[in-house]
């Protein structure tokens, strides 16, 4: 079953400890029979790894049990007023509560899968098809992250795109270098730049 | 005797006044941004992306408090790149013109750019292309924005160099001079002709924004968002299939692009910018639910 996008926006809030206990508890079953939404939350672990130059250890970990029992070991909340007055306490503690056995969990079960996305691009190198830097491809869980450096890549098949879907994206590169490199300020160099490697396509 | 006093507790406050102006990166981030719109030179700058260098001449001049740019690269075979005020124009190859979005917000108030960056409490002396240079890196406070590291002229604050770091400091991508030369304000400069038309077309905006983002232009299928340092993109057009997402990236800019089943077709989103991939998947996510829960 594919994960749908209500169920991917409330993965990115957990992932930002931005989830309330009320989303969390509905996420927390279909986490547990949704295969497909569990590789949606290794891989945004995967990727915000990835930013951070970590392994992505953790994000193999299937935390609903740990976390549901956790919770479930958690004191009832009062009702009423006092409900509401301490409900932002409570998101926190649950929070936290995520936070301590996801991290358990990790070393629990150490890094066993396959590295994707941006891990793998830092990693696994193919030489470039018409000279210039090395371009990256790794494929994996339909994620696919190709480093270019301003050529085309479209002959890539280990990439796993298909020819032309590289240069399909080009004018995407281009058009939002040209706003940046027009905008005032200071970043107004490296789009310039860019906008001038970009031409070498036409 | 109550003037001399005060006289002596002034002086005393203001060579604390002058260090804390001094170490603070909103008086530089200021100082930078004035420097652009001021000074006129020539600059050899060195652009590094993973292995791939390439060395561009700058010359920057303003005239009528405009900025007018010319880029030369050094090492390849490119088109020279003119920048006038809102335009972009190829000198060779004909090349088309283009020009910048209309322009909702231009300035944004250097404490609230950095709002979310930290910085360290004291630049780093350093020294590039011959000028005595102070460097301040803003480390992103969120998980939404890299890294900058930028070196400042001491004497006018004109940008030296530039670096786009990830949440592990890592160098994505390096900009710095390597020559600077000063050139006499008001120089001559070279016409360019009149702007291409752009045709302004509204699309809907990501119900979720970075903290700090706020759109800076829009139009022709595009709307730009921009916290003061990092610039991203957002399209949304017309797709023939739906396909897997897409992650590309070229130094510190990544590529997300989405397409999903909206009605009787399919509609593409993508994210382009100087922002993490993290971000960027969540920008096109907030985009493809909205679109896929309108009526």
């Amino acid at each position: 079953m594919n994960a749908t996008l209500s169920q991917q926006e409330s993965l990115s809030a957990l992932l930002d400890a931005e989830c309330d206990e009320l989303e969390l508890r509905r996420l927390l079953p279909q986490l547990t029979q949704d295969d497909e939404l569990r590789k949606q939350w290794q891989q945004l672990n995967r990727l915000r790894a990835a930013s951070h130059s970590e392994t992505a250890a953790w994000a193999a970990c299937d935390v609903s049990d740990r976390v549901r029992q956790a919770i479930a070991d958690q004191p009832q909340e009062a009702a009423g007023w006092q409900h509401r007055l301490w409900r932002p306490l409570a998101g926190m503690a649950v929070a936290a509560t995520v936070a301590a056995v996801v991290v358990t969990g990790a070393g629990f079960l150490g890094g066993t899968d396959q590295p994707d996305a941006l891990m793998a691009a830092q990693q696994r190198e193919i030489p470039a098809v018409s000279g210039g830097s090395p371009v990256i491809a790794p494929t994996v869980q339909g994620l696919h992250t190709v480093s270019t450096e301003g050529h085309s890549t479209a002959t890539q098949p280990s990439a796993g795109l298909k020819t032309g879907q590289f240069d399909r994206f080009e004018p995407y590169w281009q058009r939002h270098a040209d706003q940046a490199a027009l905008g005032s300020g200071m970043t107004a160099w490296s789009p310039a730049v860019r906008v001038v490697a970009a031409e070498s396509k036409r | 005797m109550l003037r001399c006093g005060l006289l002596f507790v002034f002086s005393l406050l203001l060579p604390q006044a002058w260090a804390s102006a001094a170490e603070d990166p909103a008086v530089w981030l200021e100082r930078l941004v004035q420097a652009g719109q001021t000074h006129a030179y020539e600059a050899v700058i060195v652009h590094q992306r993973g292995d791939s260098l390439r060395s561009v001449k700058l010359t920057h001049r303003v005239e009528n408090g405009q900025v007018h740019e010319h880029w030369q690269a050094l090492d390849q075979n490119l088109p020279d790149l003119r920048r006038e005020h809102n335009r972009l124009q190829c000198v060779r190859d004909n090349c088309r013109q283009r020009q910048a979005l209309p322009m909702l917000l231009r300035a944004f108030l250097p404490q609230d750019v950095l709002r979310h960056y930290s910085w360290q409490a004291a630049p780093v002396p350093v020294r590039i292309a011959g000028r005595e240079g102070l460097q301040w890196q803003l480390r992103a406070r969120d998980d939404w924005r890299h890294g900058q590291r930028l070196v400042v002229d001491r004497e006018t604050g004109l940008l030296l160099a530039l670096e786009t770091l990830d949440a592990s400091d890592r160098v994505l991508e390096r900009f710095r001079m390597v020559s600077l030369n000063w050139l006499p304000v008001d120089s001559a400069v070279p016409v360019v002709a009149a702007p291409a038309d752009t045709a302004a077309v509204q699309e809907p905006a990501p119900a979720w924004l970075p903290p700090g983002f706020q759109a800076v232009a829009t139009g022709s299928g595009q709307q730009v968002y921009s916290d003061g340092l990092a610039t991203f993109s957002v399209f949304a057009g017309e797709a023939a299939e739906a396909e897997a997402e897409i992650v590309l990236q070229r130094g510190a800019t990544v590529l997300h692009a989405r397409s999903l089943p909206v009605g009787d077709g399919f509609r593409q989103f993508t994210v382009v910018g100087e922002i993490p991939a993290l971000a960027a998947r969540r920008l096109v996510t907030a985009l493809a639910s909205e679109a896929a829960s309108a009526p």
